[in-house]
Parts: C-alpha cells; structure tokens; sequence
C-alpha cells in the first residue's frame, strides 16, 4: 500500500498539469476575491449593498471554490483518465496487480489533490483580500470559522472524486471534467427550472446542484444547516466511486 | 524462477483470440514468441501479467504474481514503445516506476545510461521516436532488474546498432539464470536470439520446441543436386522411397536424404555430380510454412495487377 501511495505521489507531482491546476487556483482566486470586494464596495450600503466588508470577506472566500472545485476535478479526472489515454494503466497495473492497492492510493491522492487546490484558493482569497488592503478582517466583522473552510475543502475534493470516479468508469477524462461542470451548471439548472415545483423531491436529489446548494447558501455561509445537500452529492459520488470500482476490478486494463 | 502459463483463453465476443495456451518459460533461456498477426501474442502477455481478465492463470515460480512483493523484482514488462506520459521526463517517468521497489536513483541513472538515453534524461517523450520510446520502455523493465523480461516487439523502431545491442544484451541476460520472453515480427532477428521457441496462430498453439528443433522440420531443410542426368538420379531416389523435385535444368531438391548416401548412388548409377549442396531452412521458412493460412488478415498479391 506505502509502494502504491509513493508511485501515486510520484505520478501526481511530475506532470506540468498540477503546477498549472495549482497556479491558477491561487491566480483565479485572488483575482476573483479581488473583484468581489471592489464590486461590493463599490455597490456599498447606499445602493442596497451591504455594510462594508461584512459579505466581502465571506463571499471572497467562498466563492472562489467553485473554481477550486473545477480544478480539483481535473486533477481528479486526470488521476485515472490520463492512465487509460497514455496506455500507462498497464504499467501501473504491471507493478500493481492488486488492483484494489492502486485505487485505494488514487483516492488519497485525489482527495490530498482537492484538499491542496481547496487550501491554495483560500491562499488566492486572502492574497486577493490583501491586495485590495484588507489583510485582515475589518473590526466587527465575523469571521469565517474552520467550519466554513473545512465545508469548502469538503466540498472541492467531493467534486474532485466524483471527476475521478466518472474519469475511471468512462476511461476519459474530458468526460470526467466535463460531466460535473455541464450538468451542474447547465442541466441541473435546467432541470431545476422545470421541476422545481411539480417534481421537488427531483430537484433536491440532483448531485452537483445539492453540492452548489450546500456550498453557495447562506447556510454554508453562516450555518450548520444545509447538510442534506451534502449528504445527497456525497451519495451521488459514493455511487458513482462503487460502479468505478467495480468496473475497474473486472475490466481489461 | 520458472514460469508456467496454464490454460490462458480470452474471448473478445465470438471471437477466441486465445484459446487454451498451456507453457513454461525456463531461466537461463531466451524465449521467442512468434506468430502471425492478430495471432494473440500480445493478449497472452497481458493475460499472464493480470492485465486482461480470461481464463487460466499464470504461476510465477508457483505462485500468483499477486502473491509476490515487490512485483518489478519479479517481473519487467514492455508491452509498447509509447506508454508514457508525454510531458513526464524520461527520468521521472523512471522514477514513478521506481517506487514499487523503492529503488534507489543511482539505479535510475544506470538504467538511462544503459539504454542510452541520457542525452535526452530531462526531456518530455511527447517527441521521442519510436526507437526512442521502446528505449525508454526497456529501461523500464529493466529498472528492477527482474528475474522474468516479458518483451513485445521490443525491437520494433530500433536501428540495426541498438536491434544487436539489444540481442546481445537479452542473451546475457539469461545466461545469468533469467527467464526472458520476447515476441518479435523480425524473424532474422529471432533466429539469433531465440533459444526456444513458442509458435501460436489463431490463439492456438502451433509450435512449443527449440530453434533447433523448429527449423530442422521445415520441407526447406534438402540437399540440391547438380548432376549429368537428373531424372535418372530421381528415379533412383523414388525406388527408395525418397522424395525429388526438379530444380533448375540439371538439378534436384532432394528431402530426407543425406549427401553421402546420394554421393553414393549417383556413382552407383554412373551419373556425373555436379554440385551437391545441403541447404538449411531459415526460421523464417520453417515460421512461414507452419503459419501460412492462420494469417486473421490475409495480404492480396504482393505483385499488382497490371492493366492495359
């Protein structure tokens, strides 16, 4: 198992992908943070915005993880997606043929590829915040507690695995990236658009619109509530991570 | 170490690509795999690695190649030139694959010299010729320095220099008690290599014998006889019970025969000898003429029709 979690390491940290997924979580969030409080400020209280800093320091921080989330899951496609386009699945399985071992070290790989992309746009955040002279939070503020960066890390790395997950039962990874971000930001919504009053029970199971759900309210914000839209995106991925694995047991490599 | 092949088979639809291949490969011998193509040499390698799911199993000195650990001590494969990710250096993709074994990056440096690659250690592969990549795959292999070298084609791409070099090199390395097993389409290359030989066509198995052995079969292995009056020779030889086929104006191709008995019946029958030449088959003849229709993909004519 340590063999497998060192050739894991080893994979993850010698490709120019991750460099870049890496740089352009702390570039994207930093600018996005940035932006955010230039555009709340600018709104201010007089124009029905609200009292300074209070949404800016939250959302400048929040709302960069769906970025993160996005560039966890390349990584997490890119984890089992780029063995099968590169052939190299033979070689890992040639040295690993428990295969079981090898799955086991690419879902710690994954969810430690989340965690980092989650915990460097929190960097970005900050970076964009300091930039913009607010390094620390203005008196009175609240500020975001570990909860609230620990339900974004949550976050980023169930996205990342469910990237993985559809990477491997599809052998792709375009369609491991690509899947979340179109059905979670288009079909889902679309869907939710349709259904959101005939067929609720619908609308409150979708997989990456319940992640958004959870991540984007106010509940993720400033609450503990919210959790049922974690719980079905978490058995969304654990669904999608089972049919990868069985599949990945019993196919040809 | 030994290595025994018991029952493979692997269906891809109806199609049998392999079909109850039973074999054991022995240290100290250079083991050539052959056969046409779509034979299933290139399954029955990933079938004994674990890498498809079929039918038999392979035992590696008696056990699963699960049950062993590390596995790259065991056995390095090189199943194609192009398994690497592009962007990957040649030397950390040498790297990733050292890890298994946790072997040390002195080894790594070996290995790059080894093949001679370290020119281009740092570079990306994305822009590596063919010869260049199966390079980079032997080195793989050989990282661990394994007790079986399981080959595909390995030679496929390489220049004559780096095709003997790598004949030479497999050759040694049995001889220091190591199972290796290489299948190649460069038949001329086999002959110099192979110990021993395992033929397959259609899945199933044609052939299971050394070189020797393999080639001394073929209806290529006759003596041609030049002489003063052929067909008098031929007719003494078909009293005998013994098969000619004229060759040439004054000759015979003469089989299962040796040149001292048919020295002696040309000066039994006065018949002046021109020439009497033993002529031996080479593998390729001897591989042609036990494989010729299993071919999946027949070839047309290789003279093209002409029209006027």
């Amino acid at each position: 198992m340590i063999a497998a979690l060192r050739y894991e390491w080893t994979r993850f940290w010698t490709v120019r992908s991750t460099y870049i997924m890496l740089g352009l979580a702390l570039l994207l969030s930093a600018a996005l943070s940035f932006l955010i409080v230039q555009a709340t400020q600018s709104a201010g209280p007089d124009q029905g915005g609200p009292p300074p800093g209070t949404i800016d320091w939250f959302t400048s921080f929040s709302a960069p993880m769906t970025f993160a989330a996005v560039l966890a899951s390349v990584l997490g496609a890119q984890a089992i997606g780029q063995e099968y386009r590169f052939g190299l699945i033979r070689l890992t399985l040639t040295e690993f043929p428990n295969r079981i071992s090898i799955v086991v070290a690419k879902t710690v790989m994954v969810i430690m590829a989340g965690v980092l992309i989650a915990l460097v746009s929190y960097l970005g955040s900050w970076i964009g915040l300091a930039l913009h002279g607010h390094p620390t939070p203005p008196a009175g503020v609240t500020v975001p507690d570990s909860t609230f960066f620990g339900r974004g890390i949550v976050f980023v790395v169930l996205w990342a695995l469910s990237s993985f997950a559809l990477a491997g039962i599809t052998r792709q990874t375009a369609i491991g990236i690509a899947v979340p971000i179109v059905s979670g930001l288009i079909v889902e919504n679309v869907l939710i658009g349709f259904f959101s009053e005939k067929a609720t029970w619908l609308v409150e199971h979708l997989p990456w619109s319940s992640a958004s759900r959870w991540a984007g309210n106010s509940d993720f914000v400033q609450g503990p509530s919210g959790w049922s839209g974690l719980a079905v995106f978490a058995v969304w991925v654990a669904l999608f991570f089972i049919v990868e694995l069985v599949l990945f047991m019993r196919r040809d490599a | 170490m030994s290595v025994e092949a018991i029952g493979l088979g692997k269906s891809y639809g109806s199609t049998r690509a392999v079909d109850d291949l039973t074999f054991r490969l022995e240290p100290g011998v250079v083991t050539g795999f052959l056969g046409p193509n779509g034979a299933g040499k290139s399954t029955t390698m990933r079938l004994m690695l674990g890498l498809d799911k079929g039918d038999g199993q392979t035992l590696w000195d008696g056990k699963k190649l699960t049950e062993h650990k590390p596995v790259s001590k065991v056995v390095g494969a090189h199943l194609d030139a192009k398994f690497f990710h592009p962007s990957r250096s040649a030397r950390n993709h040498l790297k990733m694959l050292a890890q298994e074994a946790s072997i040390p990056s002195s080894r790594i440096d070996e290995v790059i010299s080894l093949v001679g690659l370290q020119d281009v250690a740092k570079k990306a592969p994305g822009g590596f010729s063919l010869g260049m990549g199966q390079r980079l795959g032997l080195a793989g292999a050989l990282l661990a320095q394994p007790k079986v070298m399981l080959l595909d084609e390995p030679a496929n791409g390489l220049d004559p220099q780096s095709i003997q070099w790598l004949r030479d090199f497999l050759r040694h390395y049995a001889s220091q008690g190591n199972v290796v097993f290489v299948s190649s389409h460069l038949l001329s290359e086999m002959q110099l290599m192979a110990d021993h030989l395992i033929v397959i066509a259609k899945g199933k198995m044609v052939a299971n014998d050394s070189l020797a052995a393999f080639v001394a079969r073929s209806s290529g292995n006759d003596i041609l006889v030049r002489c003063s009056d052929p067909a008098k020779l031929a007719a003494a030889m078909a009293s005998v019970g013994v098969h000619c086929v004229p060759e040439g104006a004054d000759g015979l191709a003469v089989q299962l025969a040796n040149t001292d008995w048919i020295g002696d019946a040309a000066f039994k029958y006065g018949i002046t000898v021109y020439e009497l030449t033993k002529r031996t088959a080479s593998l390729e003849d001897a591989f042609l003429e036990l494989t010729s229709g299993d071919q999946q993909f027949q070839l047309g004519s290789s003279a093209p029709e002409v029209t006027s």
